[in-house]
């Protein structure tokens, strides 16, 4: 057996706390440049012994190309990658450790199923690459098989497996050698959303019943909070914010995440006479202390996300502003209701055509009618403000 | 989204394939090239270089030449693609029944000499030959013009264009196209808009093979093309090897021409396949399921029937009649028959059962170092990024397009030199060298195709997984491949046992093979002797491949 | 696959050792395959020197010679045309030797560095089953009763049938012969045996100018074929053995080619149905004496062969 850079890190003795533990997998200023195009800028992560990270973003924003950089299917152009403390690609140095030795576990989207061996046959052969013997291996394929509720499938072919059962003996190779890092790379976007909820809740007991290390990439958002301790978003090759996801969602780090992550609409507010004012609606905000005392200087502009958690239903004229309904969606618990809120007079006056109707969604806990009036309330601290730049 | 980047540096499997391809085909090529500029290399000379090229080729003869040899490759192309695409189609989308039988029938015309079966189609139709005999019809002598050329050389090479097609197709499975109905083409446009562009490596690959076989093939065009005037490049290269004054340069030049005729169906086989990613054997697996025929099997089994008999049938039943016949005059009638002529094998006359265990062995050993080589030259060349990998997967098809005979001067030229210490030359291992040269561009053609189809993840998990490069290659990468290239390399074997031309040159002195025995018994008018020889090699070399794919069935697959 | 490399090891060590065993002669022969072969396996138990052979046609013999100049490996070589005697003579490859045993061989078919093995003539050969009046002459195949009946051998692949065409067609280019064959549907058919098969096989009834000790071969063998001399004349095509000044083995080669001219070898030629050089040795067909021989000059015939063979193809491929 070669000392991989997994092993290498047995030495470290298990450490309690997370700021003072050996980070399992660090990314330090990692880029990749492809001739003109710049695919990564400068990531920076790291993530300490059984942490689950995500990377989240849409196609496109990079995040598998830097999955396949920590498992070494790719060489970053600058920065550096570490792996349990040992340095596996340093692009100033040119030092590089290739995918083998690195001693990881890995799970594809397309499954990536040898389609010439049996599911035995491909759960074994992380343990055959590890030396480990005959005996032993079928031990352990068989125990790795039931973890992921497979037993008995030793001898079938993966052609005869359904998609989910597919990724399941995918799963399962990817932890039989008990790796200590484990890198899925949107393993659940191939099956349908009900065994990807099912999936996908198994994955994460699983990996945290492992004490496995483990980065995460996905498109959903759903996926990545109900799996990762933490979520990095991904923009255009870089990471926007990092952060557990109660965090993301009290605190996007701008419109665009606040958007991406679906928390509600996000709206130009005006400042008038020291006071806020959204551009396209009758509504007066109370901003947060960053943006108020600043008065005099008229028409600064920023915009706020008025997120579902911030708003609630009211009667009409008893709240800070009215509306009215233009659809309501019953969501099995609650109803999502649409609201437009009444837009400014003075505004409507002069410019009748130009404004945007201001649509929120608020939850209900009744049914109501389209085209019925309400109030909508604002909770203020509830708000999520974001500097116009 | 792995190209970028990529850490597949060329490994050991890398520089293996490439010093392979050097030692094979680069030093025979670069002789080749050497004598077309000096015209006394032979005589390890430098002398005069470039004296007479220009007479070569502004002889008016050449561009007839060049003309009629381009008209015959494409003739010959169009023609195997109209038989075999449907029938490759056929079999791998639908329950075609007697599947496996037409399949192994479908061999048989590579397991034919093309000189044989020439000869086989010209004693079937000529006046009194045995059509005549059989069947009272006569069909004139059609056979003796460009048309007659064609369709001979198609009988004998399209089923390299149904094996290639018809497995392409297998794998994509139909599933594909079953998307396609779903949005709303007819199983028609699913065809010719799905599956027909996804199949298009196996296609184009096999049609360049095919186009390279044909303008290089001498046996037939010089059989019936010649007595109407037929003249392509490579019977005008043979009238300057075989006929005194020896024209070695001239024959250098016009291979060379020949050479860049493949050149070009090469690069527009790149055109096509460029920019297009053909990944079909993804990391989902799936069983394939062919649909029954229904009422369409009659006349799918009668056009099965119809190609297997005259590609088959015919030569073969010439072959086993001359055979059989105690003389060719005395025609079929049963007084004339009986197995002298295989007795005289048998009891080893002029050594020809020391000719069959050459050649047996030849091919055999051509088909593993072929078969190794073709392996891991196609993954350089499908799944390595680095310089000069373009050259190489050059050097892979250009044997294709020489002639047999001039890379076996280019050979002579290459390992007779006198200051080399040690050389293959004289030895049976000058032969291997010459059929690994000549052959090599099959396997690597089935296994680029192969190579193509297999998705990149199925690799990068070996990797990730802990397999270095040289087990992912081992473990993964070439049982994926290897149907496609056994199947390659059966072909190999059933065309190094019986290569003719270069033989001829190169056999090292004392020693024959099949084919010279063969080539020899007709040139002294044993033709019944020959044909007999034939009939032997015929069924060894159909019978090894079908207990190869009978034992390889037995696992499954794939 | 292992065990694949494992037989490719084999082989090739197999094929190695097979190599191993070295040449005390090597010949390079054009011709009849058995005769070489036996007048191989002759001297080899009367001398004890090892003979290897390489066979070809006259053309493929040579273009190795040719493409091993660098580094020659032929000690003798047999070619089925004279005019290779002379060419090599020309270029000064040739080991000048007469053999003791070639007293008996008439002066035409030697000179100081080349002595024939045997001569082979051309005749018609003609199938008897093919319902065609028996030809006596060359131009009786021009009649009617062969209308596409006749093929010739190709004259740019026979040195033989070069010089029967040079021969009738004489210096001064009379081509009416050919004309009239080529009007009557006569076809070139390539070498000779392609000429030969579909006369055998009764497509055709007669070849013009074939060589006629495979037809003689055919003949033993139950073919359905005669070999008939036209009492006009003919051509001889004289198969001259030459040792190459190159040659390492020299004594071995001088006595291989007293083997061959010597009563054992010379009995063996006469077996291959050729006529054997020596005029006292017996041969069951007929000798030179037998037949009359039509004057070439051959200088002048060589020196405009590329002319005449395009007059030659000009006429075939009009019709």
């Amino acid at each position: 057996m070669t000392p991989t850079a997994a092993h290498a890190r047995d030495n470290d003795p298990a450490s309690g706390s997370a700021s003072t533990a050996q980070p399992e997998v660090s990314v330090d200023g990692v880029a990749l440049t492809i001739g003109q195009n710049t695919i990564l800028r400068r990531i920076d992560l790291a993530l300490p012994p059984g942490h689950i990270q995500a990377l989240l973003g849409p196609s496109g924003c990079g995040k598998t190309t830097l999955l396949r950089i920590v498992a070494g299917l790719l060489t970053p152009s600058e920065g550096k990658v570490r792996i349990g403390g040992a340095t596996v690609a340093d692009a100033s140095s040119g030092a590089f450790v290739p995918p083998e030795r690195r001693g990881l576990g890995m799970v594809f989207q397309d499954y990536a199923l040898w389609p010439h061996l049996s599911i035995g046959g491909n759960v074994a052969f992380p343990l055959e690459m590890r030396g480990v013997g005959g005996a032993e291996r079928k031990t352990r394929v068989a125990k790795a098989l039931a973890l992921v509720g497979l037993s008995g499938f030793e001898a079938r072919s993966p052609a005869s497996l359904s998609g989910g059962q597919q990724q399941r003996v995918a799963i399962a190779r990817a932890i039989v050698a008990e790796p200590r890092i484990v890198l899925f790379d949107e393993p659940l976007s191939n099956l349908d959303k009900e065994l990807r909820d099912q999936l996908s809740t198994e994955l994460a007991a699983l990996v945290r019943d492992l004490g496995l290390t483990a980065l995460y990439v996905t498109h959903d958002q759903g996926e990545a909070f109900a799996m990762a301790d933490s979520v990095a978003i991904m923009r255009g090759g870089q990471i926007v914010q990092n952060a557990p996801p109660e965090e993301l969602v009290d605190a996007p780090a701008d419109p665009e995440t606040a958007e991406f992550l679906n928390l509600g609409p996000v709206f130009t507010a005006v400042e008038r006479d020291g006071a806020w004012r959204l551009t396209d609606a009758d509504l007066a905000l109370e901003p947060p202390s960053a943006f108020a005392g600043q008065s005099g200087a008229n028409s600064r502009k920023a915009r706020v996300l008025l997120a579902r958690r911030a708003l609630s239903l009211t009667a009409p004229g008893t709240g800070d502003c009215d509306g009215t309904v233009n659809h309501s969606l019953f969501r099995g618990d609650h109803h999502l209701v649409t609201v437009a809120l009444d837009r400014p007079a003075q505004a409507a006056a002069a410019q009748p055509v130009a404004t945007h109707p201001v649509d929120v969604l608020v939850v209900s806990e009744r049914r109501i009618r389209t085209g019925e009036r309400v109030g909508v309330r604002v909770l203020p601290d509830r708000l999520r403000w974001f500097a116009d730049a | 989204m792995s190209t970028p980047g990529t850490t597949r540096n060329p490994g050991p499997v890398v520089w293996g394939a490439a010093a392979a391809l050097i030692v094979l085909v680069a030093i025979p090529l670069l002789f080749i090239v050497l004598q077309a500029i000096f015209p006394a290399i032979g005589q390890g000379s430098l002398a005069s270089p470039f004296d007479g090229v220009l007479d070569v080729l502004t002889d008016p003869k050449l561009v007839g030449m060049a003309g009629n040899t381009l008209v015959l490759g494409l003739g010959v192309v169009v023609c195997s693609a109209v038989i075999a695409v449907p029938l490759a189609f056929l079999r791998a989308l639908f329950q075609v029944p007697l599947a496996r039988l037409w399949d192994v029938l479908l061999l048989i015309p590579f397991m034919i000499p093309p000189y044989i079966a020439t000869l086989g189609w010209i004693m079937t139709v000529q006046p009194n030959g045995y059509l005549k005999q059989v069947t009272g019809l006569d069909a004139g002598s059609y056979l003796f013009s460009i048309g007659g050329v064609i369709f001979v050389m198609t009988l004998g090479v399209f089923p390299v264009v149904y094996f290639a097609v018809s497995r392409t197709v297998e794998a994509i499975g139909g599933r594909y196209a079953d998307v396609g109905r779903v949005f709303g083409a007819s199983p028609f446009t699913a065809l010719r808009r799905v599956t027909l562009p996804l199949s298009l490596p196996g296609l184009a690959a096999s049609l360049l093979l095919v186009f390279a076989m044909a303008i290089e093939e001498y046996g037939t065009p010089a059989a019936l093309g010649r007595q109407a005037g037929f003249e392509v490049l490579v019977t005008g290269i043979d009238t300057r090897v075989s006929d005194w004054p020896i024209d070695l340069r001239g024959a250098a030049v016009l291979s060379l021409v020949l050479v860049m005729m493949s050149l070009g169906a090469f690069m527009i086989q790149l055109r096509i396949l460029a920019n297009r990613s053909f990944e079909t054997v993804g990391g989902k697996p799936q069983a394939v399921r062919k649909r029954p025929l229904g009422i369409f099997a009659i006349p799918v089994v009668a056009a099965f029937a119809i190609v297997t008999l005259l590609a088959v049938g015919v030569p073969l039943f010439a072959i086993f009649a001359t055979a059989l016949s105690k003389t060719l005059s005395g025609g079929l009638s049963p007084d004339n028959l009986g197995f002298d002529h295989f007795r005289a094998i048998v009891a080893d006359e002029n050594g020809a059962f020391r000719a069959l265990v050459n050649s047996l062995s030849l091919g055999i050993a051509t088909a593993v170092i072929t078969g190794v080589i073709g392996a891991a030259t196609s993954y350089m060349v499908v799944r390595t990024r680095f310089r000069g990998k373009g050259f190489l997967d050059a050097l892979t098809v250009m044997p294709n397009a020489i002639p047999g005979v001039v890379v076996a001067v280019g050979i002579i030229l290459a390992w007779n030199q006198p200051w080399l210490p040690v050389t293959p030359y004289n030895t049976p291992l000058i032969l291997l060298m010459a059929y690994c040269c000549i052959l090599l561009p099959y396997p690597v053609r089935y296994a680029n195709a192969a190579f193509r189809q297999v998705g990149d993840n199925l690799e990068a998990a070996a990797r990730v997984f802990g397999a270095s490069p040289l087990v992912a290659f081992r473990r993964i990468l070439f049982p994926l491949v290897l149907p496609s290239l056994l199947a390659s390399m059966l072909l190999v074997f059933a065309v190094a046992t019986r290569e003719l031309v270069a033989s001829l040159l190169l056999a090292p002195v004392g020693m024959s093979t099949i084919s010279t025995f063969i080539w020899r018994q007709f040139d002294q008018g044993s033709v019944g002797l020959g044909m007999a020889m034939s009939a032997v090699t015929i069924l060894i070399t159909t019978t090894i491949p079908l207990l190869v794919t009978l034992a390889s069935g037995r696992r499954g697959p794939m | 696959m292992i065990k694949h490399l494992r037989l490719a090891a084999f082989v090739i060590a197999g094929v190695a050792a097979t190599s191993a065993a070295h040449a005390d002669v090597t010949v390079y022969s054009a011709g009849p395959a058995g005769l070489i072969n036996g007048l191989a396996e002759g001297f080899k138990a009367k001398t004890g020197v090892q003979v290897n052979v390489f066979q070809g046609t006259t053309g493929k013999v040579l273009a190795r010679i040719e493409a091993e100049a660098a580094n020659p490996q032929v000690d003798v070589l047999v070619s089925a045309s004279w005019d290779t005697a002379n060419d090599f003579t020309q270029r000064g490859w040739l080991l000048p030797y007469t053999s003791p045993n070639a007293a008996t061989v008439p002066d035409f078919l030697k000179s100081e560095t080349a002595v024939a093995q045997g001569v082979s003539a051309l005749g018609i050969v003609w199938n008897p089953k093919s319902g065609t009046p028996k030809p006596e002459e060359w131009a009786d195949l021009t009649k009617p009763e062969f209308k596409d009946l006749v093929t010739l051998p190709d004259p740019a692949q026979s040195g033989a049938a070069f010089e029967l065409v040079a021969a009738l067609s004489g210096t001064a280019g009379n081509w009416k012969l050919f004309e009239d064959l080529a009007a009557n549907g006569a076809i070139v058919a390539g070498a000779n045996a392609a000429a030969l098969n579909p006369v055998l096989q009764g497509a055709k009834a007669a070849v013009f100018g074939a060589v006629d000790y495979i037809s003689f071969a055919g003949k033993k063998k139950g073919e359905s074929v005669e070999v008939i001399f036209p009492a006009s004349g003919t051509v001889v095509a004289p198969r001259p053995v030459m040792i190459l000044n190159w040659s390492k083995n020299q004594d071995e080669a001088k006595q291989f080619v007293d083997y061959i001219l010597s009563d054992e070898g010379q009995a063996l030629v006469a077996k291959a149905f050729l006529i054997p050089a020596r005029t006292d040795i017996p041969a069951d067909r007929p000798v030179i004496k037998d037949l009359k021989l039509l004057e070439i000059d051959s200088t002048q015939v060589y020196a405009n062969r590329a002319q005449m063979l395009e007059e030659f193809s000009k006429i075939f491929s009009k019709k």
